[in-house]
C-alpha cells in the first residue's frame, strides 16, 4: 500500500493541489484540467483500444460464420485465433490498454477522496500526503465549492447526476461497436442504459468532484472518439436516440459506418487472406501485406 | 471492465465521515466527555460504578424549528461554567445545556460547522465556525453579541486576554479583535491556513500553523518575533512552561523551542513516529504527549528524552487530554476514556449509561 501511495496517489495528490495554485485556487477548475490532462496522458491508449474495438467490429461478420461451420468448441477456438493472427488483430486488443489505465483510475478517485474529504480528519490526513514544499502548503485548505456543489459531498441537486448520466450513454454509445449477433445486441443494449445508470447512481453516492472527473472524463472521450473516428461524418441523431427507436439495420451504421451486412464478406482465413479493406488502420494493412507475402512464399513452394 | 472499476473506485472512495475529537472537560467532580460519535456524557469521577449521565443528544431532541438534532460530530470540547457546558457541533449548533442532564438550555446556529471549542470570559461565548465568522454570543442566552467575519473557516479555538480576542483563521491570518465591540485591532498573514489555538506568554503569542511554522508574535502589535519551521504543519496547540514551548507537529516530532527566539532547546526533537495533533500535557514533571495512533510517551522536560513509553491505547487520539493533578484523561475517537499516570500506566474507564 505504501509504495502504491508513493508511486500513484501521492504524485496524483499534489498535481491537483498544484494545478489548483495555478487555477488561483478554483479547485474544480484543478480536476477538470486535470482531468483533460490525464485524458491527453493516456490518449495513445485510448486511440488503440477504440481501433481495436473498431477493427474486431468488421470481422464479427466472418467470426460468426466461423462459430456456425464449426460445432466442436475446440476446433471453433483454434479457427477463431488463427482468423485473428491473419487479419493482424488481437482480441484482447481493446482490454490491455484498459487494463494500463486502470491504475491511474482508482490513484486518481483515491486522491479526489483525499483532496476533497473536507473533514478535519481527512484535511490531517492530506498534510501527510503533500510534499513539504511551501508551494503546496500554502493551498491548504483547499476550496470545496465548485459552481452550485461542495466537492466534498455528493451532489444532491441530481444536476451533476444526470450530466454523468447523459456523457456516460453518448459515449457508450459511440464506444459500442456494432454488431449483427442477437446475444451481443442484447448485451450491448443493457450495458448501454445500465453503465449510465449506474455511474450516476454512484454519483449521487460519492463526493461530487469525482462527479465532476467522471463527467470530464466522458466529455473528453467523446471527443477523443469524433477525432478518431476518421473522415466520415457521426451521425448524432442516432447516437443521442435510444437503439430500439432507430430501424434494425441502422443500428450498426449509427456512426456513419457501412452496417456489417453492407460490407464485403470476408473470405475463409483458411484459402484466402483478409481483404485489404476489412481491416482499418496502416497497422492492420501492413500486417496484411506480410499474410499476403507468405501466401506468394507458399505459392512458390 | 469498467463496470469493475467502477465497484473498486466506489468502495475506495465512500465520503469522509467527521467522526469528531471533542476532548474531555472537568467541572468539580464532574467529566464531561464524548461517549460515542456526536455524544457527551457526564461521569462522577468518585463514582467508581462508572454510571454517565447522558447529556446530548437526548431522546428526541429538536431544535428551535422542529427538526431533529442531528450533530454529525463534535470537534469542540466543552466548556463548563456555572453549571452550563458550552460546545460547538459539526452541524454548526453552538449548545448550552444543563449538566444534570436535563437538556439544552439554548441553542444558536452559525453559518457553518463548527470546528474549535468555545471560550466563555465574562459573561460572553466567543467560537469560531466554518463560516468564516467569529461570534460573540450572551453566555445566559444565547443573544449573539457581535460577529468578526474573516476570509475563510476559523477552525482554532480563540484565546481571551486582557480584553482581546485572538484568533486564528484558514484565511492564513491571525486576528486580535477588541473583545467587547469584535472591531478588528491587527492582523498578521502567515504562509498557509491557521488551525491552531494560540497561546500568550509574557507579550508574546505562539500559534501554529499549516506552513509548518510555529511563530511568535508579539501580542500588542501583532509583529513576528521569530518563527521556527518543522517538516509538517503544526495543529497542536503549544504549551509553555518557563521560558519554553512545546508543540507537537503532523511530522510526528515534538519540539521544544526558547519563547524568546525559537532556538531548539532539545539536541534533537522526540519523534513519535505519527502525526502529533493532540496538545502536549504536563504531568507533574513529566511531558505527556499522545500521537494519532494512541501511542503515549512521558518525556522529559529538560532533555526531550522518553522517561517511558511507546504504551499503546491502540486507538486514535487527537483531541487533547486533560491534566487532573499527576493523572490524566484521554478521549479516543469513538468514544473511549483512558486514563494515564505520570508513570505511562493507563486504564481504559468503563462507562455505563
Amino acid at each position: 500500500m505504501f509504495l502504491w501511495d508513493l508511486v500513484f496517489v501521492n504524485p496524483i495528490t499534489n498535481a491537483l493541489v498544484i494545478l489548483n495554485n495555478i487555477v488561483l485556487g478554483y479547485f474544480g477548475v484543478a480536476i477538470i484540467i486535470f482531468t483533460i490532462l490525464m485524458r491527453l496522458l493516456t490518449m495513445p491508449l485510448t486511440l488503440r483500444q477504440i481501433r481495436s474495438s473498431r477493427a474486431l467490429s468488421t470481422l464479427q461478420p466472418k467470426i460468426q460464420e466461423l462459430q456456425k461451420k464449426y460445432k466442436d468448441p475446440k476446433r471453433r477456438q483454434e479457427e477463431t485465433m488463427k482468423f485473428y493472427r491473419e487479419a493482424g488483430v488481437n482480441p484482447l486488443g481493446c482490454l490491455l490498454p484498459m487494463l494500463v489505465q486502470f491504475p491511474i483510475w482508482i490513484a486518481l478517485y483515491n486522491a479526489l477522496r483525499i483532496t476533497v474529504g473536507g473533514t478535519p480528519e481527512s484535511v490531517i490526513g492530506l498534510s501527510q500526503r503533500l510534499y513539504p514544499w511551501g508551494y503546496i502548503e500554502q493551498a491548504v485548505p483547499l476550496e470545496n465549492s465548485f459552481l452550485w456543489m461542495d466537492l466534498g459531498q455528493p451532489d444532491t441537486s441530481l444536476i451533476l447526476a444526470f450530466i454523468v448520466f447523459a456523457s456516460t450513454y453518448v459515449q457508450q454509445r459511440l464506444a459500442t461497436p456494432p454488431t449483427t449477433d442477437p446475444r451481443t445486441q442484447s448485451t450491448n443494449q443493457m450495458m448501454l442504459w445500465m453503465m449510465p445508470l449506474m455511474f450516476a447512481f454512484f454519483t449521487l453516492q460519492v463526493p461530487s468532484g469525482l462527479g465532476v472527473y467522471w463527467a470530464m472524463s466522458n466529455i473528453v472521450g467523446v471527443v477523443m472518439y469524433y477525432f478518431a473516428h476518421g473522415p466520415e461524418p457521426i451521425n448524432w441523431r442516432t447516437v443521442l436516440l435510444p437503439p430500439s427507436a432507430a430501424p434494425a439495420g441502422k443500428q450498426a451504421s449509427r456512426r456513419g459506418e457501412p452496417s456489417p451486412k453492407e460490407k464485403e464478406p470476408v473470405e475463409e482465413p483458411a484459402e484466402e487472406p483478409v481483404e485489404a479493406d476489412l481491416l482499418p488502420g496502416s497497422k492492420r494493412k501492413k500486417r496484411l501485406r506480410h499474410g499476403r507475402s507468405r501466401g506468394k512464399r507458399k505459392d512458390r513452394r | 471492465m469498467a463496470l469493475a472499476t467502477l465497484f473498486v473506485a466506489t468502495a475506495c472512495t465512500r465520503i469522509a465521515e467527521p467522526k469528531g475529537w471533542a476532548g474531555p472537560t472537568l467541572a468539580d467532580d464532574l467529566l464531561v466527555a464524548s461517549i460515542g460519535r456526536g455524544e457527551l456524557a457526564a461521569v462522577d469521577i468518585e463514582d467508581s460504578s462508572g454510571r454517565v449521565t447522558r447529556l446530548f443528544p437526548l431522546k428526541d431532541q429538536k431544535h428551535p424549528d422542529g427538526s431533529k438534532i442531528d450533530p454529525e460530530a463534535i470537534y469542540s470540547t466543552p466548556v463548563v461554567t456555572d453549571g452550563t457546558g458550552y460546545f460547538g457541533a459539526y452541524d454548526g449548533w453552538l449548545y448550552a445545556l444543563y449538566l444534570d442532564g436535563s437538556g439544552i438550555r439554548w441553542q444558536v446556529e452559525t453559518g457553518g460547522s463548527i470546528i474549535g471549542s468555545a471560550v466563555v470570559q465574562d459573561g460572553v461565548v466567543y467560537i469560531g465556525s466554518d463560516d468564516g465568522k467569529l461570534h460573540a454570543f450572551d453566555a445566559e442566552a444565547g443573544d449573539l453579541r457581535w460577529q468578526f467575519k474573516s476570509g475563510d473557516s476559523i477552525w482554532a479555538t480563540p484565546l481571551v486576554a486582557d480584553g482581546v480576542v485572538y484568533v486564528a483563521s484558514m484565511d492564513k491570518k491571525v486576528y486580535a479583535l477588541d473583545a467587547a465591540s469584535g472591531q478588528e485591532k491587527w492582523h498578521f498573514k502567515a504562509k498557509a491556513g491557521l488551525a491552531s489555538t494560540p497561546v500568550l506568554a509574557d507579550g508574546t503569542l505562539l500559534v501554529g500553523g499549516l506552513d509548518s511554522r510555529i511563530r511568535a508574535l508579539d501580542a500588542v502589535s501583532g509583529e513576528e518575533r521569530w518563527y521556527f519551521k518543522a517538516d509538517d504543519w503544526f495543529w497542536t496547540q503549544p504549551l509553555v512552561l518557563g521560558n519554553t514551548v512545546y508543540a507537537g507537529s503532523l511530522d510526528g516530532k515534538v519540539y521544544a523551542l526558547d519563547v524568546n527566539d525559537g532556538t531548539p532547546k532539545w539536541e534533537k526533537p522526540f519523534d513519535t513516529e505519527e502525526s502529533v495533533r493532540a496538545a502536549p500535557l504536563l504531568l507533574d514533571d513529566v511531558l505527556l504527549i499522545a500521537n494519532r495512533t494512541g501511542k503515549l510517551f512521558g518525556l522529559d522536560l529538560e532533555n526531550g528524552q522518553a522517561i517511558w513509553g511507546p504504551t499503546d491505547l491502540a486507538k486514535t487520539v487527537l483531541a487533547d487530554p486533560l491534566a487532573q493533578g499527576a493523572m490524566a484523561y484521554i478521549s479516543a475517537q469513538g468514544g473511549d476514556l483512558f486514563t494515564v499516570n505520570k508513570d505511562g500506566e493507563y486504564k481504559r474507564l468503563t462507562l455505563t449509561e
